[in-house]
């Protein structure tokens, strides 16, 4: 190759990984963020210990490892680009040796296309790329023992085993590596007298490795042989990147760029509603956003189980840690990490050590805060969040908390949001979270009746009437069916141009013009 | 003296020299009266003379622990930079053979900011009853609800060895049941695989097969079981048990059987025995094991039905039913031996002694689900005399339960969420002649913050005196095979 082709061919790659790195970190920074989120690293001797119970523990260590830094999006972008480029650049020389210029451009170029493909899947760990980066490294490698005035022994068929080893499902990449170098050696030179035992060689270590290893691995053959998993290659998600980072805003606290991404999400679903939803309820502005969205989803109805989505578990979350209920926070956080990988999910651990310090469990909570001083984005936390070295903002937001979650016991058998809310008022009248979701989840079940009896109970009676747009004309709906009398009305509604409105809207049912009011929901909706 | 044996030497004194440069050595040091505060809590415990080493940590922030752990003349030493003590297994070997029904002394000496600190000595007192070798446990999240990728693990409690008995990846991730030995019998126990296709696994000295036991008319299959002295015998109860949540944070989770009977599976005959007396639709039988002889079969009973939300008004009886293991026949009555009664006094978890002069069971303040009440405590009493002994040295005030003996029956493992109320960890308490119960320990791993960092509870944990022979390849192949 000429100096100049070199040149060019370089300066290609190097563009195309700056694109791609860009495109990581400005198109799916929150599918780098699910990454380090849905895992946790600890720098102790027993967690990395425990890579060795299993195969690959050199590709899935050093994935791991490197994931933690996914948390800064630039940092994960870069990672998961030099990943790629590396895989892709051992791939190309090693087909160079094959195979004519043209031809294994080409492959090469379908190779690293093959590899970006697999990035787009959120279930792609960087595990993946590191395990066939050393996979190929080792493929690439040609190790011959003399044997001989000018013979040489072929031994590379033994780094299967080691490439099965450190790098588990790779291995198969190493030996095909091998097998086709054996092969060109000898049509194209015939130097190797050896070729077919070292090509049987190479098969036989491939496949016997991990059949001989999988016991003290306690896995099947099938799973043993491709472990850590083969990933499946994918098109960009841009509406999951979409669904993570309103997740991600919301986890940041950035409320308001929460409801921004939610209102101008491509395409809006029950997960861009409910963190609509949430994040106005933070703002004390559900009542006054609750018909802003066009899907309606409070998460008040929803369920979750063994075959809930993950991203709808972290939801739940979400809900019932906002709303006080931390039982039920628990619940999800505990059931999120069952089905993370490897049972771990560092959100959820950050999450069960803030539910334990608003329940006031101080040693259930330094189990999760020891875990997190061990990471390496959390040690700070961890620190700012552990009793007696805390915040006082972090005090002044857990005292919060415990004043607004349940102080009387029942038995729950099931997750039936309505039960919660009622319980959570009954411990505290002042949780307005509580409230505005009970009273907004009665009106998008257009229940009027259980809506009038919970505004009696949780507002009427305590004299803490709320005057909310949406509840005046939801009340007025109830008030003006059941034909109530004046007092009634001075009672529950502030006369101002409300009232008016709603008169007007009484003679023309339906109007468009009025679609920003529940009375058009309760009618057309 | 060969070239490998010099080469050999010269690299462990090179080593032994690495390791002193690095390891600082305590001067200066300034005594204090207290009591180092160490994890796991080893001071004044009671171990078996065959335990492995008792590593453990300072819980300060400490830059370097300077431990010497004697007895008589002879010491042990474990000096490292950080808070953690670790000791060599073959020179702890030594000391626990030297101390063998006495005691060893340990004096922890740490360098807290640039001053060392001598603690206050305590002891470890060291029994020359050894403890049945190998633990079994379920490795799962705090959380029955749910669950993924769970394990059923042997420890060698000798050394750290742990090996895996049956893996999710090798049952098709169902759930499993806890591992449980038969008495006076290591390698003859069962475990249950749920699910389709599940069902008991027996393992007959390495030999696997399916049991399948279940009829129309059992409420489930098998939930809690046990073997019977010979072997020939499996009691078990089945049970429709019901999750429930508390909604106050502290009391998390609760779960309570809405229909429980109890059977027993004869293995040589291949046949369900019954009695009406213990399959009583119209009580909660439930916890059955046999007594020492076999004579007799220990369980919980309450009344039902049991409605949600008056849980708290169940309490559990232990009772006794005759059994002749000849004939396979029940008694016509039935014994109370610990009437349920309100105010801590839901009973649990029936553990008979392998001698038969002592039972092991659990109390909470209501239910059948001790894992998750703070208030679950281990009682014991005295068959002979009928005394019972609250354990105070052995409970905590966090959940108890879930207890097994050793072989000898001067043992017993339990599972304690002490440490923070919601991770179960195996803790063992010697058993003197006389019924003394001696205060618990943690059971050692190599690294002391192991525990700190782990996110699996110990489920269940169950001794046995030699390992088991299969594997979890055995284990799926004997569930393809069913009978």
């Amino acid at each position: 190759m000429s100096k100049a082709k070199f040149i060019i061919i370089s300066g290609i790659c190097l563009a195309c990984c700056v694109v791609l790195a860009t495109f990581y970190a400005m198109a799916y920074p929150s599918h780098l963020l699910w990454q380090e989120q849905n895992q946790i690293f600890l720098n102790t001797q027993s967690w990395i210990a425990t890579y060795f119970t299993k195969p690959a523990w050199l590709g899935c260590l050093s994935g791991d490892w490197l994931t933690r830094f996914y948390i800064n999006p630039i940092t994960g972008a870069v990672i998961l680009t030099l990943a790629i480029a590396y895989c892709s650049a051992c791939f190309a020389i090693g087909i160079r040796r094959l195979l004519p210029g043209g031809a294994s451009f080409l492959l090469a170029a379908f190779f690293t296309i093959l590899l970006v493909a697999f990035s787009m899947s959120a279930s792609t760990t960087l595990a993946f790329y590191t395990c066939m980066a050393g996979g190929l490294t080792l493929g690439l490698l040609n190790i011959r023992i003399p044997s001989g005035k000018n013979r040489y022994l072929d031994i590379s068929p033994v780094l299967t085993v080691a490439a099965y080893w450190a790098f588990g499902f790779a291995a198969l990449i190493t030996a095909a590596f091998i097998i086709a170098f054996t092969l060109k050696r000898h049509f194209c030179n015939r130097g190797n007298r050896y070729w077919r035992v070292s090509i049987l060689c190479t098969v036989f270590l491939a496949m016997a490795t991990p059949a001989f290893f999988c016991k003290s691995y306690a896995l099947p053959y099938t799973k043993a042989i491709l472990y850590p998993g083969i990933a499946r290659p994918s098109l960009p998600n841009f509406e999951s990147e979409e669904r993570l980072a309103i997740s991600d805003s919301f986890y940041r606290k950035d409320y308001e760029k929460t409801k921004r991404l939610a209102l101008k999400a491509g395409s809006p679903n029950e997960i861009s509603a409910f963190y609509y939803y949430l994040a106005s309820a933070l703002q004390d502005s559900l009542p006054d956003n609750l018909l802003k969205y066009d899907i309606k989803n409070l998460g008040t109805l929803t369920t979750i189980g063994e075959t809930s989505p993950l991203p709808v578990i972290n939801m739940m979350n979400d809900l019932y840690f906002e709303l006080g209920d931390m039982t039920y926070a628990e619940r999800a956080a505990m059931m999120r990490n069952v089905f993370s990988p490897r049972n771990r999910n560092v959100r959820m651990i950050k999450r069960l050590a803030e539910i334990n310090l608003v329940s006031g469990d101080t040693l259930a909570a330094l189990k999760y805060l020891r875990i997190l001083d061990r990471t390496h984005a959390y040690a700070d936390w961890s620190k700012l969040h552990t009793p007696g070295s805390m915040l006082p903002e972090v005090e002044k937001d857990i005292l919060r908390r415990r004043d607004l979650s349940n102080g009387k016991d029942n038995i729950r058998l099931g997750d039936n949001c309505r039960n919660i809310l009622l319980e959570l008022l009954e411990s505290n009248p002042r949780n307005m979270l509580a409230l505005d979701y009970l009273l907004c989840t009665d009106l998008l079940l257009k229940d009027m009746d259980t809506f009038k009896m919970d505004y009696d109970k949780y507002c009427m009676e305590r004299g803490t009437p709320r005057y909310k747009k949406l509840y005046q004309e939801a009340l007025m709906i109830y008030l003006a069916g059941t034909g109530a009398s004046d007092e009634e009305w001075d009672r529950y509604i502030v006369p101002d141009q409300l009232v008016e409105s709603f008169h007007n809207y009484s003679n023309q049912r339906g109007n468009p013009a009025f679609r920003d009011s529940y009375w058009y929901y309760f009618d057309k909706q | 003296m060969t070239v490998i044996m010099k080469t050999k030497y010269f690299l462990m004194v090179a080593w032994a020299l690495l390791l002193a440069a690095c390891t600082p050595s305590p001067e200066n040091v300034s005594e204090t009266d207290t009591l180092p505060d160490i994890y796991p809590d080893y001071i004044g415990v009671t171990v078996p003379e065959n335990i492995a080493p008792l590593n453990f940590l300072l819980r300060e922030n400490c830059k370097a622990l300077h431990v010497v752990a004697s007895c008589g003349d002879y010491e042990i030493k474990s000096g490292k930079k950080g808070n953690e003590a670790i000791f060599n297994l073959k020179e702890w070997k030594k000391l626990m053979d030297k101390a063998s029904g006495e005691s060893i002394t340990v004096t922890v000496t740490a360098l807290l900011g640039n001053n060392w600190t001598r603690y206050k000595p305590f002891d470890i007192n060291v029994s020359a009853d050894k403890i049945d070798p190998y633990l079994s446990y379920r490795l799962i999240e705090p959380d029955y609800e749910v669950f993924s990728r769970l394990r059923i693990m042997e420890r060698n409690v000798e050394d750290f060895s742990e090996r895996v008995l049956c893996d999710y990846n090798a049952v098709g991730n169902r759930c499993m049941n806890c591992h449980t030995h038969a008495p006076g019998d290591g390698d003859l126990s069962f475990l249950y695989v749920r699910g389709e296709g599940g069902g008991m696994v027996l393992n007959d000295h390495g030999k696997l097969r399916l049991l399948n036991f279940k009829t129309n008319d059992m409420v489930s299959g098998a939930v809690y079981a046990q073997f019977d002295p010979t072997g020939r015998y499996i009691v078990f109860s089945t049970n429709v048990i019901i999750p429930a949540f508390h909604s106050r944070p502290d009391k998390r989770l609760e779960v309570f059987d809405t229909k429980s009977d109890i059977y027993v599976y004869d293995l040589l005959k291949d046949k369900v025995l019954r009695s009406p007396l213990i399959a009583d639709s119209a009580k909660l039988e439930t916890f059955p094991t046999f007594s020492a002889d076999g004579k007799s079969i220990y369980y919980c009973v309450a009344k039902g039905p049991v409605r949600p939300s008056a849980i708290d008004s169940i309490h559990y009886s232990l009772c006794r039913i005759g059994f002749d293991s000849r004939l396979g026949e029940f008694s016509s009555s039935t014994d109370t031996i610990i009437p349920g009664l309100p105010g801590k006094r839901s009973v649990s978890h029936p553990r008979v002694s392998p001698d038969g002069k002592r039972l092991l069971y659990t109390v909470s303040d209501f239910g059948t689900f001790p894992i998750w009440h703070r208030e679950a405590d281990l009682q014991m009493v005295d068959l002979v005399s009928g005394e019972t002994d609250s354990l105070k040295m052995v409970n905590s005030p966090m959940s108890d339960t879930y207890h097994s003996w050793s072989s000898t029956g001067r043992w017993f493992v339990f599972a304690s969420k002490r440490d923070n109320g919601l991770y179960g960890k195996p803790y063992f308490a010697h058993v003197s002649t006389d019924g003394k119960v001696s205060k618990p320990f943690l059971l050692p791993q190599k690294s002391p913050s192991f525990y700190d960092y782990n996110l699996k509870s110990f489920n269940v944990p169950d001794l046995g005196s030699v390992p088991v022979s299969f594997s979890p390849a055995d284990v799926a192949e004997a569930l393809t095979k069913r009978e």
